[in-house]
């Protein structure tokens, strides 16, 4: 038996019986979350992190920009608890910007880690926010205008739901923003599967016993 | 033959949804197939497979729902 330290964990390839070097399964699977196809390239299986990579990014890629880039947000307040970013976290470092600005929209700056305002949460009725943030929305958010805040120094009020306001901009496709972005991470779940353990192997029946399990118990062998 | 028409329209308006729901399953299909199988070319054979499995029963449930929503 090898020492822990030199222990090998192999996956056995459905197609044809070869062995997969899984390396270190735990790591492969934490890369695989953190960049989808990343722990399949450090495992060898080139191709295939190549096919993960591609598929997933792609699909994240196209739900941004389906979305206008604002369907992927972190958000737990009462009136607009997000579930679906639990999917979406699914693709790991991708999403992860949405966790950084939802908790610098929550802080005492009430301004978003990068004012540029990528994966920010929308801004809900009364909400404090930042002048600085305040301005560059009246500047850049044609939807958005100087008379929607309120000056409560030495912040910003927010008067209006920027949610609405995206609904109404994106119409159906804020919905499906949100869903090709929510499939991308679900499907990188499997990919993390695929990765920690290997291929996942057919369904196979277990044949019946011949044996007679009374025979079986009597002469001890069975547990 | 009015009331066909305005069902007809209202699958028509729908048609491209159902074009942005082909990404997905294409996708989904390569990640399945992926996930059972390691070789290149057996991967790019099960995913066809796969892909006329979830055609298949998205569109059958596609089908249901249309057909109940007209006898509604």
């Amino acid at each position: 038996m090898q020492p822990p330290s030199r222990r090998r964990i192999v996956a056995v390839s459905p197609d044809d019986g070869s062995a997969i070097d899984l390396k270190q399964p735990e790591f492969a699977a934490f890369l695989a979350w953190m960049v989808p196809g990343l722990g399949h390239l450090y495992q060898g299986r080139t191709k295939k992190g190549a096919v993960y990579m591609s598929v997933i990014l792609t699909l994240f890629v196209v739900g941004l920009w389906l979305g206008d880039g604002r369907v992927v947000y972190a958000s737990w307040r009462p009136n607009d608890t997000r579930w679906w970013f639990v999917c979406q976290a699914g693709i790991g470092a991708v999403a992860g910007p949405a966790v950084v600005q939802s908790v610098s929209m929550t802080g005492t700056n009430h301004e978003p880690f990068w004012l540029a305002g990528w994966m920010t949460p929308p801004l809900t009725e009364g909400q404090l926010v930042s002048r600085e943030f305040a301005d560059r929305l009246v500047t850049h958010d044609p939807y958005i205008f100087e008379q929607d805040f309120w000056d409560r120094p030495p912040y910003k009020q927010f008067r209006a739901d920027q949610i609405s306001m995206w609904h109404h901009k994106l119409g159906r496709f804020f919905e499906l923003g949100t869903l090709y972005t929510v499939l991308a991470g679900m499907l990188n779940m499997l990919v993390i599967y695929d990765a920690w353990a290997g291929p996942m192997h057919p369904f196979v029946k277990e044949e019946k016993s011949t044996v007679n399990p009374d025979e079986e118990s009597n002469d001890g062998t069975s547990a | 033959m009015d009331f066909n028409i305005i069902v007809f329209a209202l699958f028509l308006e729908n048609i491209p949804m159902l074009f942005f729901s082909l990404p997905l399953i294409a996708a989904a299909s390569v990640i399945f197939a992926a996930t059972h199988h390691e070789s290149p070319p057996v991967i790019w054979r099960a995913t066809a497979e796969w892909a006329m499995w979830l055609i298949g029963i998205l569109g059958a449930v596609l089908l249901v729902v249309f057909i109940i929503s007209r006898l509604a």
